[in-house]
């Protein structure tokens, strides 16, 4: 286990709850992984460009987006981390409540690299966070490539 | 000389002298009867022309040059091509033609008088023979104030016309309005029972009255015939004017009001002393006296009509609204003589027509309010409900060897119960959608949709040993994907609920005047018919979750896609043999 380097994971969710859940779903799963978490919009922003009390953050390998956050909401972190040189190429992938075919197609278009939506069946739940593992943490070869 | 010789010269002298003086008295007869006929002929009251056939003056009576305003030696040097108006002139040779044909003859032309103003005359003339030449006697008549009472009955029609006119315009426009006012059908059945005795209007009155005093030879039954039916004429306008629900008024050209009815006075506010002399200013709202001024300005400006909404503020400080219509009264010769109105009191119905907008604004506001309350509540419901079902599985999960098998089996419960939470959660999501996220109407090919759907359902329709067949389907102007999923609604449920015959289904379509009806034809298990409203309530189920499963949303769905497209939807059914799911989608208006 020791030679596999632990995943960035930047959760950016305002929901305890879920959260929680990721957090609990993620330590069983096969994937080291090193959890971070923001609370809106805007801390997610000040994380990814180092900024306030994010000053010595680590570059995310990976980036679980929830879309409605208070103030700035997901839709609009997308649209900026997209059209920033030094993000644009963190995987994002959104994790959101609302099933509404517009949304998903404007995140598509936004250049977002997945998109779940939040099941309310636990076992649907765990599917979806291993099946993400998988695709992006194991089969995926990220661009910090220094990891492999 | 002898005394015989003397005495028969005497005789001879005498019967002279006696024959000088029978000739001296027939002379003196004859110059008596020369000037007994020409004081005659100077007392006519009409004028008496004798001229020849070149319009030369031979003889002309007194009143023939007073008339006229010239002196006696004036007007014997005029020659009739100069007297007569110049239309009529031209007309001379023609005329003189006709009286050689038949010796006498009578018309109507006009003469210059010497101030240059014209004068309506009738003439009658006929051709004498006077020392061997013939000329031409002519007896002239003033016809000036005939011609004014034909011209004031022609205007009185022309009014009376102009009212009914507007008064219809009203009627259209209220009825347009979708009110009827049914006081103004009386206006259309006036009782036709007026008293000579109601003196004339006051706007016919403005020139004076019509009279009879001319001298006594003067016949003049033509004109008493036509005061009599000016006056009925009048006395008719006067009834219809008192009995009218409506106002009527009438405006000059310098924008004073000539002529208004009591019920105008009412309606404005002001008696009519006030109106006639000063206007209207005093009681027209003042928000809305701008919109009148510009639009009798537009009206005046090409001698259109008039049309107005606006009110009157009376001075006890009530509001009243009106509709004003107004159509210039133009006389035969084309000339504009008026404004012809009609003023009426569409207070009610205005009130009721700001009530309904009102209504319909906070119908519209609440309608909105609701759809985003939908949308909302459906999102944020979701995430507790997330909470509660994945944490109690992860307790199952954790604990699973901690927890008695009574204990797993609530969990499993509740776990179902959020799941269906969820399912009509987004049912609700879904249908909240149909308006706040419809897309815009295009053409829709609808054989084109039920092929994408037959193909998505490929699997549902096998698996039921399912037969969907259709008749010819038309292009609508429709909301695509709403268009597929009502197919589709309607399509399940007629798979869904076959009660365990080979399901069937028969889509056709008839083409009406204005819309589409389709009929989506099944031979499942129908509903009975005191269900034909309800089925199509949100989440109404006529079944247990055992027997069908589903949150009952499908067939409101299929109601609010047809409301949006301005359609109707309904069923027939024979309970345990069909149902006939009808709906319309209307034919795009402007084309």
């Amino acid at each position: 286990m020791d030679n596999i380097m632990a995943v960035d994971i930047l959760l950016v969710d305002d929901n305890p709850d879920d959260v929680l859940l990721t957090k609990e779903v993620l330590r069983e799963g096969k994937v080291k992984n090193k959890l971070y978490v923001a609370e809106d919009g805007d801390e997610a922003m000040q994380f990814l460009l180092n900024q306030g009390k994010f000053t010595n953050a680590p570059r995310p390998d990976i980036m679980l987006l929830d879309l409605n956050l208070p103030g700035k909401d997901g839709r609009e972190v997308l649209s900026d981390i997209k059209k920033d040189w030094n993000l644009k190429s963190i995987p994002v992938v959104i994790l959101s409540s609302s099933n509404d075919e517009e949304d998903v197609i404007k995140m598509y278009e936004n250049h977002a690299n997945a998109y779940i939506i939040k099941p309310v069946d636990l076992d649907k739940f765990i599917n979806v966070i291993r099946t993400f593992e998988d695709f992006w943490l194991t089969q995926v070869k990220l661009p910090n490539g220094d990891g492999m | 000389m002898t005394n015989k010789e003397l005495s028969r010269e005497l005789n001879l002298l005498r019967r002279k002298i006696a024959k000088f003086e029978e000739l001296k008295y027939k002379g003196d007869l004859i110059e008596e009867e020369s000037k007994l006929k020409t004081q005659l002929l100077d007392a006519a009251n009409d004028p008496i022309f004798l001229q020849d056939f070149d319009g030369n003056f031979v003889y002309i009576n007194e009143s023939a040059y007073k008339t006229l305003g010239y002196t006696k030696d004036e007007l014997m040097k005029v020659n009739l091509h100069d007297l007569d108006i110049s239309e009529s002139a031209d007309l001379i040779k023609t005329r003189i033609n006709d009286l050689i044909k038949k010796g006498e003859s009578t018309f109507e032309t006009a003469h210059y008088r010497k101030d240059g103003s014209v004068m309506p005359v009738e003439i009658r003339a006929r051709i004498i023979e006077s020392q061997d030449r013939k000329l031409v006697l002519s007896n002239v008549r003033d016809i000036t104030e005939r011609k004014r009472i034909e011209n004031s009955l022609q205007e009185n029609k022309s009014q009376l016309e102009a009212i009914f006119s507007s008064m219809v315009e009203v009627i259209d426009t209220l009825q347009t309005k979708g009110k009827l006012l049914s006081e103004l059908s009386t206006i259309e059945k006036p009782g036709y029972k007026f008293s000579e005795k109601l003196s004339p209007i006051t706007v016919l009155n403005q020139e004076g009255q019509p009279t009879g005093t001319k001298s006594s030879f003067l016949d003049n039954t033509e004109e008493k015939k036509m005061e009599r039916k000016l006056e009925k004429s009048e006395a008719l306008f006067r009834t219809l004017t008192d009995v009218s629900t409506v106002g009527i008024f009438m405006i000059e050209l310098d924008g004073k009001y000539s002529f208004i009815n009591e019920r105008g006075c009412e309606i404005i506010g002001l008696d009519a002393e006030e109106i006639l002399d000063l206007g209207t200013g005093r009681t027209i709202h003042p928000d809305d006296s701008e919109k009148v001024i510009e639009e009798w300005n537009k009206a005046l400006k090409h001698m259109e009509h008039f049309k107005c909404e606006y009110r009157y503020h009376h001075l006890n400080g009530s509001d009243i609204w009106v509709i004003a219509v107004a159509k210039p009264n133009i006389d035969t010769s084309g000339r504009f003589v008026n404004y012809v109105g009609t003023l009426v009191d569409i207070n009610e119905h205005q009130k009721a027509e700001e009530k309904v907008i009102k209504t319909l604004d906070e119908l519209n506001r609440s309608n909105k309010e609701l759809e985003h309350f939908a949308y909302v509540v459906s999102h944020d419901l979701q995430e507790p409900l997330r909470s509660v079902s994945n944490f109690l599985q992860l307790l199952s999960r954790r604990y699973n060897d901690k927890i008695d098998p009574k204990s797993a089996e609530y969990i499993d419960i509740t776990v179902n119960g959020a799941n269906r939470m969820q399912t009509m959660i987004n049912d609700l999501l879904t249908y909240s959608r149909i308006t706040t996220r419809g897309k815009k109407f295009t053409y829709t090919n609808c054989q084109a949709v039920l092929d994408d759907i037959l193909r998505d359902l490929n699997a549902t329709i096998e698996e039921n040993d399912a037969i969907v067949t259709n008749g010819p389907l038309p292009t609508v102007f429709a909301d695509n994907s709403q268009m597929k999923h009502l197919f589709q609604n309607l399509i399940v449920n007629g798979i869904k609920f076959h009660g365990g015959k080979q399901p069937k289904i028969h889509i056709s379509v008839v083409e009406k005047n204005k819309e589409w009806l389709f009929l989506f034809q099944d031979n499942g298990i129908g509903i009975d018919s005191k269900y034909a409203e309800s089925i199509f309530d949100v989440f109404k189920r006529l079944h247990t979750r055992k027997e069908y499963s589903g949150t009952g949303i499908g067939l409101s769905i299929c109601r609010k896609i047809v409301h949006r497209h301005g359609g109707k939807i309904w069923i027939k059914s024979n309970l345990g043999e069909c149902s006939k799911f009808y709906f319309t989608i209307p034919k795009r208006r402007n084309g």
